[in-house]
């Protein structure tokens, strides 16, 4: 056998690959760490995580030898018209949904033993199925919603980080479900006969059809008069600014609306957001609103009026602190269990299309795009008393042009904050101009991971994996996707 | 066994501007080209994650050069150099051709395919180029592009671009149902002066499949059916009197020998044992001598077969399906590129 020097001065391939697994494995701390800079070199696709690992990771036993790893495949969809076949003949057990046009929103928990995926909508016959597709046992699918008996695709799908819940937003509703069962827990609002019957109507391609007063009726079913806000469901709460009047009221909650979810860090609490904010021609948008529920009930404990905040949200590890955004174009974090404001801070930001806040609570990460270009970037919030301002981190090293002005992207745009920090990811679909592409860059500005198409992706909780969807599944390892930073310069 | 020769490394084949995160290697080799003399190696790689999806290259005396091909993410579906080897077309998907001049100097062509069809990704695209220089009083030779896409058959000079040829035009006065169209297939003979191309059946039920022969410039033609349902591709004999065809038909893998001085003979098409029944996708039959060849990549070998006994010449393992292949235009040399492999020669018996 070669020895790992040996190895790592060769040209990456999957033998020589597989043959270094095999030695990193047997290494302690020291020799890990000695290494480490050498692997990374590696282009991460090159780096697929060997079998035996992979059986380790998805059981819970992580070991450091398995942070070199750069990519997992996980499987394929069988998309229509798709021109690349990862692998020809591959079953991945996902053919008993429809992904006919592919994914929409994907989820993910730490151990990757699963992931929760959405598909498109074939708009002309039913909606997008929703499913937990088992990584391992890989012909186990778990149903959440059937296509068939809904006609809408989920854009946001979220899990909470001990991986018991999926949430999404579809039909104008907030949807939960057991992960485990499949069984649904609550919806938001509730769903009514009408609902069913939106669903069967033949009508139920016109969308004021699908958005109906319905939708927003409150806990005790009353649909006459004007729609009621989300604090029908929590009268035991304080609310910030509930002595302004409420312009927006008859703002409906409605399909088309972009719905943006995100769990606090112990899972106990989800909060939602509507809309997108965008300062671009001076314009702010204005029809968004903001709630944060129990993840396991539903039961709403704060609900932000009109007019007042957007989408994207973002909660603390424990639920305790709220980041959204707001019409006069800046980052506000709330207490949760009073509403009051903390902080307002300013952004550079044109678009902020995904928040995360820091384990400490004294920074938000925006994920967004510029007023010039519309080129991808993010801004570093601290939300400390002097509010110094961020700087604006666009990613380095980016060989095409992505458009972020694209809805996709509102929908489609992630943060997180990791152990190393936080990492945003912004993709976009493109037009007739082109513009499509996806990048995954960290708060230095510095690009980890590129595509040239649109993708969809999910981060796990425990911040270690993005799962991208294409016309593939694939399992990308953050720390594995950290080049040595001297090789980034040169 | 034979003994193979390298035309190019792996790492030749990898793209010099990688993303970041992402392998240089290309996903798979959409169409490869060679010289006769093996001087020249063109090839066509795409990968989803490669910046502009396909890259094109050719191979030359150890030294890599690389083209130029528009941002435009199309799959280039073959590739022919011109008869001295001078100058390179592509057919690229989305209905666009694009031609370097390799030598001198260096002019590009984008040209588009004339017609308009449905699907733009149809992978039946073909280009052929004359073998020699100078015919019918032209001083460069001609080449001959046909897409599925279009449905048409253009032949163009090699140095003024001018039509030549044009089936869309020719036969544009004929009754919607007579007029002649193209599957994406064509030969030229060995001095481009003559043109043709597979047609496919008039209507579903009648049997009718023929190949068409015209004079370059021409509107008459001949008519010999194959009785071969779909066809991948075909070849001029170096005499120029027998065309040799390969294509499919339900489950089977079939070829034929057209003797171009019996127009009323009937088709006896030959199967060919492959595993599975070849695809939509091009196949370049060569003449050597007086023996048609047709290179076919399966899942994990490529064989090349006697078109008029249906036998295997030879067959060389190959790492993967991800593969192109071609003969050189004597037909005497099995050329291989595989993105794990590099690209390398093998003798034919």
């Amino acid at each position: 056998m070669s020895s790992l020097d040996e190895l790592l001065n060769a040209r990456p391939t999957k033998q020589v690959w597989h043959e270094v697994c095999l030695l990193l494995a047997g290494l302690d701390e020291a020799g890990l760490a000695s290494v480490t800079p050498r692997v990374l070199s590696w282009p991460a696709q090159q780096r697929p995580m060997p079998d035996d690992w992979w059986a380790q990771w998805t059981a819970g036993d992580v070991r450091p030898h398995h942070l070199l790893a750069g990519v997992r495949h996980l499987g394929t969809l069988h998309v229509a018209h798709e021109d690349f076949d990862e692998d020809e003949g591959e079953e991945t057990g996902l053919d008993e949904a429809s992904f006919y046009e592919g994914a929409t929103a994907v989820a993910a928990p730490s151990d990757l033993s699963w992931v929760a995926l959405g598909a498109a909508a074939e708009w002309h016959h039913n909606g997008g199925d929703i499913v937990r597709w088992d990584t391992r046992e890989k012909d186990r699918l778990t149903w959440f919603l059937d296509g068939g008996d809904y006609h809408d695709e989920p854009h946001d799908l979220q899990l909470s980080p001990d991986g018991r819940i999926v949430i999404t937003s579809v039909e104008g509703h907030l949807r939960a479900w057991s992960a485990e069962t499949g069984d649904e827990l609550w919806a938001f609002p509730e769903l009514s006969d009408s609902d069913d019957e939106d669903e069967d109507s033949e009508d139920s391609e016109d969308s004021e059809a699908k958005a109906p007063s319905a939708d927003l009726r409150n806990q005790n079913g009353e649909s006459e008069g004007p729609p009621p806000d989300f604090r029908d469901r929590n009268d035991d709460v304080e609310h910030q600014n509930t002595d302004t009047e409420n312009p927006h009221e008859d703002k409906r909650f409605n399909q088309f609306d972009l719905v943006r979810i995100g769990f606090s860090g112990d899972g106990r609490r989800v909060a939602f957001g509507i809309g997108a904010l965008s300062r671009v021609a001076g314009r702010a948008e204005e029809e968004g609103r903001v709630a944060v529920m129990e993840a396991e009930t539903g039961r709403v404990v704060l609900s932000l009026p009109t007019g007042q905040a957007f989408g994207p949200v973002a909660l603390d590890a424990n639920g305790h602190l709220l980041a959204h955004t707001s019409p006069t174009g800046q980052v506000v974090v709330r207490e949760v269990g009073t509403g009051t404001v903390l902080a307002t801070v300013p952004t550079q930001l044109s678009q902020v299309n995904a928040l995360a806040l820091s384990p400490d609570g004294t920074a938000v990460f925006a994920a967004g795009g510029t007023a010039d270009d519309a080129a991808p970037a993010a801004e570093l919030l601290s939300l400390t008393p002097s509010h110094p301002a961020g700087e604006l981190i666009q990613p380095t090293e980016l060989p095409y042009k992505i458009d972020t002005s694209s809805v996709t992207t509102c929908c489609a745009t992630r943060a997180v904050w990791t152990d190393h920090g936080p990492y945003a990811f912004i993709t976009a679909s493109g037009g007739s101009a082109g513009g499509a592409g996806s990048v995954l860059f960290d708060s230095t500005g510095r690009t980890l991971w590129t595509d040239p198409n649109h993708q969809i992706v999910s981060f796990t909780p425990d911040g270690r994996a993005m799962v991208t969807v294409d016309t593939t599944i694939e399992a990308w390892f953050l720390p594995g996707l950290a080049t040595p930073r001297e090789e980034t310069t040169t | 066994m034979s003994v193979r020769r390298r035309l190019g490394a792996p790492e030749d084949l990898e793209t010099p501007r990688p993303l970041p995160g992402r392998s240089p290697v290309p996903q798979r080799i959409t169409a490869i080209a060679v010289t006769t003399d093996l001087s020249r190696t063109a090839v066509a790689t795409a990968a989803p994650w490669f910046p502009g999806h396909s890259e094109a290259l050719v191979l030359a005396d150890g030294a890599v050069a690389r083209l130029a091909m528009p941002d435009d993410r199309g799959t280039v579906h073959d590739l022919c150099f011109d008869g001295d080897g001078s100058a390179l077309t592509a057919m690229v998907s989305r209905n666009s051709i694009r031609r370097w001049a390799l030598d001198g100097s260096g002019e590009e062509w984008q040209l588009g395919m004339i017609g308009s069809g449905g699907s733009s990704d149809l992978p039946l695209a073909q280009v052929a180029a004359s073998s020699s220089l100078g015919n019918a009083g032209r001083a460069a030779g001609v080449f001959a592009t046909a897409n599925a896409f279009t449905q048409n058959v253009v032949v163009r000079d090699a140095r003024s671009r001018q039509v030549l040829h044009d089936i869309q035009q020719i036969f544009r006065d004929l009754p919607h149902d007579d007029r002649m169209v193209s599957e994406g297939t064509v030969a030229l003979d060995a001095g481009g002066s003559r043109v043709a191309f597979c047609r496919p059946r008039r209507t579903f039920w009648k049997e009718d499949e023929a190949i068409v022969v015209q004079e370059v410039g021409s509107s008459s033609y001949a008519e010999h059916r194959t009785g071969i349902r779909w066809a991948n591709g075909l070849a001029f004999s170096p005499d120029g009197a027998a065309v040799a065809i390969v294509g499919a038909q339900e489950d089977q893998t079939l070829a034929t020998i057209i003797d171009l001085d019996d127009p009323a003979g009937d088709p006896e098409p030959v199967v060919l044992p492959t595993e599975e029944r070849v695809d939509r996708v091009n196949l370049r039959p060569v003449w050597c001598g007086t023996e048609p060849r047709v290179p076919i990549v399966e899942r994990d070998h490529v064989t090349v077969w006697n078109l008029a006994t249906a036998s295997p010449v030879l067959s060389v393992n190959v790492p993967g399906p991800r593969t192109a292949t071609t003969l050189s235009p004597d037909g005497r040399t099995l050329v291989i590129a595989s993105p794990d492999d590099g690209v390398h020669a093998h003798p034919l018996p």
